[in-house]
């Protein structure tokens, strides 16, 4: 096992606010890391920091395609990195409204080709992987949000990236769309592909993380498997309060 | 041949419009009045098409694509008046001017985003309408005559007045070739990272697109089909001055865009063939006891256009095409519904 992404002593400021203090972990190939803790924790903050569109105040992200290959990665701009193999997703979604499903996915699969021909058939590909290949022909701005997220993943896919960074790909989803998206993305660590998930919802997130990362008020409060994570005192504090942890420790 | 019967059912609508644009010059005969109407409405076309590339395909609204039809216009008039120089050779050097002031600009321009960008464009032709206007290697204020010099009647494509067919058929061809290019860069890869670019700036990041530097060739490719668009101006027209770097003159390319249909391949045609009958007939019919009321008229057609039909007129003719569509795939799936007894249908 092999790390393909290391976070190092990341700290990102804007102002006197202090978004990332010094967080540092590291990302394992072909795993599901996922990054959780209460809103405000900075956890779309590092997410911008590691694909670029924030320059880290200071730390260092290093990123490793292959065994012996070392790229720093730290402030490079964001369609750099993408072309590097990072590509990310949008907790707001970015659907190209005024695009087709099967275009906004095309946009995604041109960045290896220049042939529109094999942007389509890589796109229809990914569509049918995806599940939207019914949805083929409709216009981005149609989409219910279940279906705009899903096409958020479809053109990220298409990039053919090596890292996928999902940012809260499950919020605002019934419970079957849920399950439905659980199961893409173990599909897609099948084929070995490596996530970076950022994630609300436990129940969704705790069965299929293979490392959990935690960050609370910017700094990270714990590290480990999901169980380790569920039993971990200070994240039960992150979460519930210093006041409701102290009541539940009585009962 | 499949593929020939293809190209000609896809396109069908561009087909019948070049028929009638090649059969409507002959079939008026030696109209010269409906020949100058034609040939301004394709030149202006011609150059709506290149605004549309930046501002309909990549969503950089200029209203300053004035500036590069006036450099297209200069550098034809210049070089042929003053150093005997073909006006395709004059084209050709307009559209390479252009290009290269486009990028020279807009580098650091495109540091701007939505309406900013757009007054900074506005900006650039205001300055060089100034410097034009005073500089006196081009005319100063008053501006280049073609001149006209019997012994080098091959310099100019349009110098006789009784007959414009020929410069007519050289400006339609132009034209085609400038609507083939943009329809096939709007399904190339430049088309999708474009529309990427103007629908979300950070999702084209995100999927590997640097939006400078597309923007850039966007705002090139556009600065050169309008400096065509103004080589075959002024050979036409056969004086120019410093008033072709004016808003006025960038107001009519993003009219008849705007009104055709923006972000569609022919919407500038459409939108120029509407446009430019319709404000010659109100000159013509109110030039003397309401002039200006045209201009009105336009004001109150673009709000009009913008509020109920963002698209233009060809968003009116999709939403047709669509309507029908819709209710042909909701009839067919109301058969197969009850013939399988099933609830449910619309999907959506």
């Amino acid at each position: 096992m092999r790390n393909i992404i290391e976070i190092r002593n990341l700290t990102m400021k804007f102002g006197e606010l202090i978004a990332n203090e010094d967080v540092s972990f590291d990302i394992e190939h072909e795993h599901i890391v996922s990054l959780i803790g209460p809103n405000g924790a900075g956890k779309t903050t590092l997410f911008n920091c590691v694909t670029g569109f924030y320059k880290p105040c200071s730390g260092q992200v290093t990123y490793y395609p292959e065994e012996d290959n070392k790229i720093d990665i730290t402030g490079q701009p964001t369609h750099k990195i993408c072309k590097l193999g990072i590509t990310r997703t949008f907790q707001i979604v970015k659907t190209l409204s005024e695009m087709t499903v099967e275009q906004n996915v095309m946009a995604g699969a041109f960045l290896h080709t220049n042939r529109t021909s094999e942007a389509r058939e890589l796109a229809r590909h990914i569509l049918e992987q995806t599940g939207l290949t019914q949805k083929r022909d409709e216009l981005g701005r149609n989409l219910t949000v279940a279906e705009r997220k899903r096409v958020e993943i479809a053109r990220a896919l298409a990039t053919n990236p090596q890292v996928l960074m999902l940012d809260e790909c499950m919020a605002g989803l019934n419970q079957t769309e849920i399950k439905d998206v659980m199961n893409l993305i173990l599909k897609l660590k099948d084929s070995g592909q490596t996530l970076l998930i950022v994630e609300h919802i436990m129940e969704a997130i705790m069965p299929i993380s293979d490392k959990v990362v935690v960050l609370s008020s910017g700094k990270k409060i714990a590290e480990g498997s999901p169980q380790d994570i569920a039993n971990n005192d200070d994240v039960i504090k992150a979460y519930l309060g210093e006041k409701y942890h102290a009541k539940s420790k009585k009962s | 041949m499949v593929k020939i019967n293809k190209l000609f059912i896809e396109n069908s609508f561009a087909f019948v419009l070049l028929a009638l644009f090649i059969i409507v010059p002959l079939a008026v005969g030696e109209n010269a009045d409906i020949h100058n109407i034609i040939i301004y409405i394709l030149i202006y076309a011609l150059v709506g098409e290149g605004w549309n590339l930046i501002s309909g395909f990549t969503g950089q609204t200029s209203f300053g694509h004035a500036a590069y039809f006036g450099i297209g216009a200069y550098t034809v008039a210049v070089m042929g008046n003053k150093y005997d120089v073909v006006p395709w050779v004059g084209m050709l050097a307009g559209m390479l001017i252009a290009a290269a002031l486009a990028f020279l600009i807009n580098y650091q321009l495109f540091r701007l985003k939505g309406h900013y960008f757009a007054i900074a464009t506005l900006a650039v032709s205001e300055i060089l309408r100034t410097i034009f206007s005073v500089w006196p290697y081009v005319g100063g204020g008053d501006g280049i005559k073609i001149l006209f010099r019997p012994e080098n009647k091959a310099l100019w494509l349009a110098i006789d007045v009784r007959n414009r067919l020929p410069f007519l058929y050289i400006t339609l061809a132009l034209f085609v070739a400038v609507f083939v290019l943009c329809k096939m860069l709007e399904n190339s890869k430049m088309g999708y990272y474009w529309k990427a670019i103007r629908e979300s700036h950070e999702v084209a990041e995100a999927i590997g697109i640097n939006p400078q530097n597309y923007k850039v060739y966007a705002m090139m490719l556009s600065a050169a089909i309008a400096a065509v668009g103004g080589g075959l101006y002024v050979q036409f027209f056969k004086y120019i001055d410093s008033y072709v770097f004016s808003l006025d003159v960038s107001m009519i390319f993003v009219l008849v865009t705007v009104l055709g249909g923006i972000g569609n391949v022919y919407g500038p045609i459409i939108g120029s063939i509407i446009y430019y009958v319709l404000d010659l007939a109100m000159r013509r019919l109110l030039g003397g006891t309401a002039s200006g009321l045209n201009l009105i008229i336009f004001g109150i057609l673009i709000i009009v256009v913008v509020v109920y039909q963002p698209k233009g007129i060809m968003g009116i003719f999709d939403d047709i095409v669509n309507r029908r569509r819709l209710r042909k795939l909701k009839a067919s799936q109301a058969t197969t519904n009850a013939s399988s007894n099933q609830t449910g249908g619309d999907s959506k």
